[in-house]
């Protein structure tokens, strides 16, 4: 039997995944949905996008008062869980 | 429900104090600031001691670190921040070839980057809770050209592409990001205007008028409610039709 249009779709669809950037799906491919997040781990392999790690700061920011991305550092420098956590490590102990 | 939260930058007088008064009346919490106080902040304060609703500081767009320390106390007072209008603006009009430098950096710090600045502080507490509504007061100056204001349309056309770039950056967290571009409309800044040039205007307007502060609030008020929720990225020009 033909597949319908709406079929077709279907599994177009399923092909091509979640709606994630391949580089991140790629990422999260490669962890085991167990596994503990470490220092040397990707943001992007945690499946933090962007306006996630924002929300996250915003939290952050609430708790301890203070935003190191707000002048002191670049959020490009940012890679690995490790980065994040020194980048507020150091921009806390300067303060 | 508890009531939102909406910051508005310039709100003592003008454009921002009617948006500030529609706000108020519409149940909304209003956090404001401006250079200097004015009657309605006067008003305000007399009736709302406690800042319950109502909350007014003297603060200069241009200082960064007091933005920062009017968005954390809007925070701490009130716990989160839904809505932000970035009415703030000055208008150094002129021919620009005469035009002081100063005047250009005037501009370009008031109507553009204090209006940046302020987005980027009340933006986490808008993306930390997947909700809110910015309101970019653009000009029918930035959509049409006219002579003596090319300054004041290079940073309300550039506050218009912020809009977009933002709202495709924000709208997976729920931010819906708007301009809104007032024609003429009663206020200081027609005030300068001749009578020939008044005419002028309301003979080009289709709708044979100057608008008021009022219709212009209303539209903001608007893009603020419910009723816009599925609306972003846009400029809405409420000009009497005189750019149609």
């Amino acid at each position: 039997m033909e597949e319908s249009r709406a079929d077709r779709e279907t599994h177009r669809r399923r092909d091509r995944g979640d709606r994630a950037p391949r580089h991140r799906r790629a990422a999260q491919a490669q962890r085991p949905a167990s596994a503990a997040i470490g220092n040397d781990d990707l943001l992007v392999a945690t499946g933090l996008g962007s306006l996630d790690l924002a929300a996250l700061v915003a939290k952050l920011e609430r708790i301890w008062k203070v935003d190191p991305f707000l002048e002191a550092v670049a959020i490009t420098e940012i890679l690995t869980v490790g980065d994040l956590c020194r980048a507020y490590r150091d921009f806390l102990h300067s303060a | 429900m508890a009531r939102q939260v909406v910051v508005i930058s310039g709100g003592s007088r003008g454009l921002g104090a009617g948006i500030a008064q529609k706000c108020l009346e519409a149940g909304y919490i209003v956090a404001t600031f401006s250079r200097s106080s004015a009657p309605f902040v006067e008003q305000q304060r007399q009736q709302d001691a406690e800042a319950q609703h109502f909350y007014w500081t003297m603060l200069d767009g241009r200082d960064d670190q007091g933005l920062r320390h009017f968005v954390a106390k809007v925070r701490e007072r009130y716990g989160a921040i839904d809505g932000l209008v970035n009415n703030a603006a000055i208008g150094h009009f002129g021919t620009f070839p005469l035009m002081r430098m100063r005047e250009i950096d005037d501009s370009l710090a008031v109507n553009l980057r204090s209006n940046m600045v302020l987005a980027r502080l009340c933006v986490p507490s808008m993306v930390s809770r997947g909700a809110g509504c910015i309101i970019n007061i653009s000009s029918v100056n930035a959509v049409r050209g006219s002579a003596g204001v090319a300054v004041y349309s290079a940073t309300k056309a550039a506050l218009d592409g912020f809009t977009r770039a933002l709202a495709r950056e924000l709208g997976p967290k729920n931010i819906r990001v708007n301009s809104l571009a007032p024609g003429y409309f009663d206020s200081d800044m027609v005030a300068g205007l001749s009578d020939r040039q008044l005419r002028n205007i309301v003979r080009h307007t289709p709708l044979q008028r100057l608008g008021t502060i009022d219709e212009i609030a209303d539209a903001a008020l608007f893009f603020l409610s419910p009723g816009a929720a599925f609306i972003t990225g846009q400029t809405l020009v409420v000009d009497g039709g005189i750019t149609c």
